[in-house]
């Protein structure tokens, strides 16, 4: 006797949420920097706008096939042999995402807390939490990131309590780097942002399918940029430009000199909370390449092909770590995912409306 | 089911052996340094100076805090700390330290010198204030208590005092370091003196610097407070005393009116001329409390507008001078630059600026409005 | 006044619905027989007695529990099998006889404890009192003690305590019914629930699991708990065991089943959510914000109980440069002269807690008491002047140790403890990192539980705003017009505009 594994339109909402929030927070505001100065920004808003668009595609194309994910629609629209390396490639791409994740975490965790334990102990930790995520089916991973999401609040209240000390005169004037920077630089908000590509992959469990399921990812898209756009403010008005160039995490930086009452070194309980949210991002990249496995083995239970991954991404990002070789793949990284992000749900999407395949229709 | 708690003893018994602590740093472990300061040595070396902390028998069992001050010479900060480590016992932990001393010989050089290792070790504390000490640090440090109050505990006091009192900023490392890389701002840090006559240590007013060097000029704790009422810096309490000459002569030593500043108002106007910044004009509206005024008692409107007219003339000529002293030093304490970047920025041109600043002509206009004189008339 | 905008509903009280309506009682006993067994949906507590009295076969019909044997015997079966006469007004010697036609009286009758007498042939039937009043010693639950409210506990005997619940809820929805389990012992267990309120599926789960047990004994409800429950390796309790009637019938009335045992006091709820170890009954019976703050202390003794100690080691062991210029020197005095790492001392410490109290549980209370002051105040003061263990640990594991005797639940309160050594171990390895990660797996498993088909940490995972009214705080009962939904109770509501009184009165 067990509740049906359906997710809700709000706990949709939080699933591309928490899959979105991860990472990459961090160094957001530098890599924003590098691309458009002081204006990074509103990169970040014209980046939401752009990623609205996007998710409006993938939306489209999951309408077309709402029962069923990307991997088994898939050869429906392109045949068995493409739809067979398509899938091969998202699951890779997904555990690259992984890997990428397991990457950085591990060098962030490395430089700012723990700095002599060995990388495996920590990636270790990830992984075993993120797998018995992952693992849990689709409705709890839904119901953990909704309850977790509410973590987000104190790391907002966290960085609002940096502006005391703002000085807006570091932004103005706003623009003055030219419109042309500013769309240039999107390219670095949209990787930062990736995650709402899971929309193709939990699609068919939401139980409110079609317009309620569109405004969920909406919703997160809306809440995900003005997060980012908040926190990528505070720490353009908290340091002075020259600082942002040198300082790779900015948002902990920030909050390292703050105390509260009982509270010194604000930055831990920061970095604290953000483990939960990269927690729930590698958690998702596991469920995709893992659910790709299960239907290209045609097995059952998505648990052992969840765990395969899990042991892949871990042994893979074992390989590399210091900064500047991450920051190297992660580049590479960004450029595929235009094409699974973007590129092929364009494809997919336009085929099916030229040949009218949808389901039920063969 | 028997799989999974199989695992379930796997990943308990896995985190037991795992349990070797890497990174663990036992609070009982440390010596906890409150104190640090820096001084120039002869061939461009630095001392540095660590006050620790002694705690030989627990509080609770009536043992008493002391200070240790351990000093050693190197070539940077970490190498100095490192020869700390071989004659300090147990772990030294600079985490929890609440100052940092320079002595005003190693301020005229680059402070990001002492600083970097601050700004770079993820345990460092970012919010421990910064003060420029007349003559050693060490030598202050050395004094080891005042009353019964440490020297550190005293020394950070003074500049929370002095801070609460607008007469020095919140200068934290954080902030160093925030200001060191900013073209268009300069910083002054609370300077410290040691008073002969008390013998301890004193507040001195404001250290003037340029980027990351003392100019040398040090503004008194009197310019400091208008100096950061014209910026716009007002805490919680300040105290203008003046002396005036409208002597009613009825006996007394000086004759000076004391006003606690209930609101002040700095606003910048700029001018140009040829695409470049002409003058500047700050006007301080003030609007204040009369706190001591022992020369004559207040019946009519008339004689408080006098009071507030004759220190609004008293307070531009002294407003004038702070702002020559900053030019003169080449301290852009006011954030000009910063102005001109964000509001005027087609005139904004980083590498001219360091000249240009010296050039322009600077104005303080400052009105003082008095509307209550306290419970008495 | 507010103009009544929901009339309709306001007006329509409802009831839980009963197939009896006023039903003409038949001509033949078999009839009525069947027709009283459905009205009480073939509870099997509902007990016949067919008599023959001058040749005409008579039945006497009565709720098993709720009649008392004595009185049976000594006022109605032994007046009518001797005088073997009709004339029941004069032979039977009940306290209140009454006479009726309506099938339906019978049925509330006998929820009353009426024995009902029918006659072959004889549309008429006779209610007679036989209403068992003792209460045999009944005592307060001693581990579920309350200030305000009931002070009944169940007892050993399944009978008395089905009366007890009988008694508190005189409807013929109320269903018993009876299994028989373990090959040896053949030991009595019943499940009780509300007809058409619980969940039919439910009462089919539960008696499918129930059926399946098969077992040489049965001694305690914890054996049929750990062959029914559904995650048997999940450190919590997924069933609430209570003594007290109170919050057993409250939790019927919801929509939940019961199980009583044969020879046990304690008896289980299914399914249970997280939040129901952290309700009290006497939270209702306080003002409500009174009962709200209460359940926030509760909810927050929960996480100091579980993190506490775990946030000590991680904090003096690795971030304590977290702790304030001023705090950080107290904490480093109280450890300075302590020569074990703070996850040892912690570790001694939970250790010489749980010794003390499971050596004051086995002794009689005074000598209880001696240990405790023994312990607590001999060892806790000499273990500190000894330097074994410092002031502040002191402080935390006694802090933690009344957070966890806050929750109103034993078994939760031992689980939480438990889960706080593995949680200690990884703060102690990792720091705030490996403290999270705990603390997340803990969740994630709270997440993925599930009792009888009911998410167990509802209603916080999945997310329901409208029941935290009823789980975390606790809004006056007239705002509760719902019953929680996890139950999946075929009637929703539960409270119909009570205070509509006040609507009127500003006219």
């Amino acid at each position: 006797m067990k509740t049906n594994n359906t997710i809700n339109s709000t706990q949709l909402f939080f699933i591309i949420f928490q899959t979105q929030v991860g990472v990459g927070v961090l160094s957001l505001p530098t890599s924003l920097y590098a691309g458009a100065k002081t204006d990074g920004w509103i990169t970040l808003l014209i980046t939401g706008v752009i990623i609205q668009g996007i998710i409006f595609i993938l939306y489209l194309l999951s309408n077309r096939f709402p029962s069923s994910t990307l991997y088994e629609y898939a050869p429906k629209i392109v045949g068995k042999y493409i739809a067979f390396i398509l899938s091969l490639l998202y699951i890779a791409f997904a555990i690259a995402t992984a890997v990428i994740v397991l990457e950085l975490f591990e060098t962030t965790i490395k430089t700012w807390i723990l700095f002599r334990t060995p990388m495996l102990a920590i990636l270790l930790l990830l992984t075993i939490t993120g797998t018995y995520l992952a693992v849990g089916k689709l409705k709890v991973m839904g119901r953990f990131y909704q309850f977790v999401s509410i973590l987000i609040v104190p790391l907002v209240i966290m960085a609002a309590y940096t502006l005391k000390d703002a000085d807006l005169r570091y932004i103005l004037p706003i623009g003055q780097n030219g419109v042309g920077t500013i769309l240039k630089a999107t390219q670095k908000g949209i990787v930062s942002m990736l995650g709402f590509e899971i929309l193709l992959f939990v699609y068919p469990y939401v139980q409110d399918k079609g317009k309620a399921a569109l405004k969920s990812a909406t919703l997160a898209n809306i809440a995900v940029t003005s997060l980012y756009a908040f926190l990528t403010f505070t720490t353009y008005v908290f340091f002075s430009p020259k600082q942002l160039e040198m300082i790779p995490e900015p948002i902990v930086y920030m909050l390292k000199g703050v105390s509260f009452i009982i509270v010194d070194r604000v930055d831990l309980l920061f970095l604290s909370i953000w483990i939960v949210s990269v927690m729930t991002s590698y958690a998702s990249y596991l469920y995709i390449a893992g659910k790709g496995l299960q239907h290209l083995t045609k097995r059952k239970k998505t648990t052992g092909p969840i765990i395969l991954v899990a042991v892949i991404a871990l042994v893979l990002s074992l390989f590399t770590h210091d900064r500047y070789t991450i920051e190297v793949i992660a580049g590479y990284h960004a450029k595929a995912s235009y094409f699974f992000a973007l590129g092929i749900p364009i494809v997919l999407w336009l085929i099916s409306i030229i040949f009218k395949k949808k389901e039920g229709a063969l | 089911m028997i799989k999974k708690l199989f695992h379930t003893i796997l990943i308990v018994c896995s985190t037991l052996v795992l349990t070797s602590c890497w990174d663990q740093e036992l609070l009982k472990e440390s010596k906890l340094v409150y104190g640090a300061g820096f001084d120039y040595e002869e061939n461009n070396l630095i001392r540095t100076t660590f006050v620790v902390r002694n705690l030989g028998i627990p509080v609770s069992q009536g043992g008493v805090y002391s200070n240790r001050v351990v000093s050693v010479v190197g070539s940077s900060s970490r190498d100095t700390r490192l020869q700390m480590d071989r004659i300090i016992s147990k772990q030294l932990s600079a985490s929890k330290n609440q100052l940092l001393l320079l002595g005003e010989e190693v301020a005229k050089h680059n402070i990001d010198h002492m600083l970097d290792i601050l700004f770079r070790d993820p345990k460092s504390p970012l919010d421990a204030r910064i003060a420029v000490v007349e003559g050693r640090a060490l030598d202050m440090y050395k004094l080891d208590h005042i009353g019964d109050t440490l020297i550190t505990e005293f020394t950070t006091d003074l500049i929370k005092g002095a801070e609460d009192k607008t007469e020095a900023t919140k200068m934290t490392v954080e902030k160093a370091f925030r200001y060191s890389l900013d073209e268009g701002q300069d910083y002054a840090l609370p300077y410290i003196s040691y008073n002969q006559e008390v013998q301890s240590p004193e507040f001195d007013g404001l250290a003037l610097f340029h980027h990351t060097t003392f100019t040398g000029a040090t503004l008194s704790p009197m310019e400091s407070k208008l100096l950061l009422l014209m910026n716009d810096n007002k805490s919680s309490q300040t105290n203008i005393i003046e002396a005036l000459d409208n002597d009613p002569d009825n006996g007394f030593l000086t004759n000076t009116v004391t006003i606690s500043v209930r609101k002040s108002s700095p606003d910048m106007a700029y001018s140009f001329q040829n695409g470049k910044l002409d003058k500047a004009v700050i006007n301080l509206e003030i609007i204040g409390n009369i706190a001591e005024y022992p020369q004559n008692h207040l019946m009519e409107r008339s004689q408080v507008k006098d009071i507030a007219d004759e220190l609004s003339q008293r307070l531009t000529v002294r407003a004038n001078d702070i702002l020559q002293k900053l030019q003169e030093a080449n301290c852009d304490f006011l954030g000009i630059g910063r102005d001109m970047n964000a509001y005027h920025h087609k005139v904004w041109n980083s590498e001219r600026w360091e000249d240009e600043y010296k050039e322009i002509k600077l104005e303080a206009k400052v009105k003082v409005e008095i509307d209550e004189t306290g419970i008495i008339k | 006044m507010r103009r009544g905008t929901r009339k309709s509903a306001r007006n329509k009280p409802y009831q839980i619905p009963t197939s009896a309506e006023s039903h003409d009682a038949f001509w033949t006993i078999k009839e009525n027989q069947q027709y009283l067994k459905e009205a009480f949906y073939h509870t099997q507590d509902l007990k016949f007695r067919e008599i023959v009295i001058q040749n005409v076969p008579c039945l006497l019909c009565y709720l098993d529990p709720l009649v008392d044997e004595d009185k049976l015997q000594r006022t109605i079966m032994k007046p009518l099998m001797e005088r073997n006469k009709l004339n029941v007004d004069h032979i039977v010697t009940s306290k209140e006889i009454r006479i009726s036609k309506d099938l339906l009286k019978a049925v509330s009758g006998l929820t009353k404890g009426f024995v009902v007498f029918l006659t072959e042939g004889v549309q008429k039937f006779y209610l007679l009192e036989a209403f068992s009043a003792d209460s045999r010693t009944v005592k307060e639950p001693v581990n579920e003690q309350v200030v305000r409210g009931s002070h009944e506990g169940f007892v050993e005997n399944i009978m008395q305590n089905i009366q007890m619940l009988r008694r508190r809820v005189e409807n013929p929805n109320l269903v018993v019914k009876f299994f028989k389990v373990g090959r040896t012992t053949d030991t009595k267990v019943a499940i009780v629930y509300i007809q058409n309120l619980a969940n039919p599926d439910l009462i089919r789960e539960v008696e499918k699991r129930i059926n399946a047990i098969e077992t040489d004994s049965i001694q305690t409800p914890g054996y049929v708990e750990e062959f029914i429950e559904d995650d048997p390796f999940s450190p919590f309790p997924q069933m609430l065991s209570t003594e007290r009637p109170d919050r057993l019938t409250a939790h019927i009335i919801e929509g939940r089943v019961g199980l009583l045992m044969e020879g046990s006091p304690s008896t289980l709820i299914m399914p249970v959510t997280f939040f129901s170890f952290y309700q009290s009954p006497e939270d209702y019976n306080s003002r409500w914000y009174i009962g709200s703050v209460l359940r926030i202390i509760r909810i927050t003794s929960f996480i100091f109980a579980l993190a506490l100690p775990s946030i000590y080691i991680a904090t003096v062991s690795f971030h304590s440069e977290i702790l304030p210029a001023e705090l950080i020197l107290n904490i480093k005095s109280s450890l300075e002269n302590v020569p074990f790492p703070p996850l040892i001392e912690a570790l001694i410490m939970q250790v010489t807690l749980e010794l003390l109290r499971e050596a004051a549980i086995r002794l009689p209370g005074p000598i209880a008491q001696t240990i405790g002051i023994v312990g607590g105040l001999v060892i806790g003061t000499a273990i500190v002047e000894a330097n074994l263990v410092s002031n502040m640990m002191i402080i935390i594991v006694a802090l933690t140790a009344i957070s966890s005797f806050a929750v109103p639940s034993y078994e939760m309160s031992m689980s939480i403890r438990l889960l706080g050594f593995p949680l200690m171990l990884l703060s102690a390895s990792f720091g705030f990192i490996g403290l999270v990660f705990g603390l997340s797996l803990i969740l994630i498993h709270l997440c993925g539980l599930e009792t009888f088909g009911t998410p167990y940490f509802s209603p916080l995972a999945p997310f329901r705003f409208n029941e935290l009214k009823d789980s975390i705080i606790r809004l006056p009962r007239w705002l509760l017009g719902k019953r929680p939904i996890d139950v999946k109770a075929q009637e929703e509501r539960q409270e119909w505009f009570s205070r509509r009184w006040k609507r009127n009165e500003d006219e």
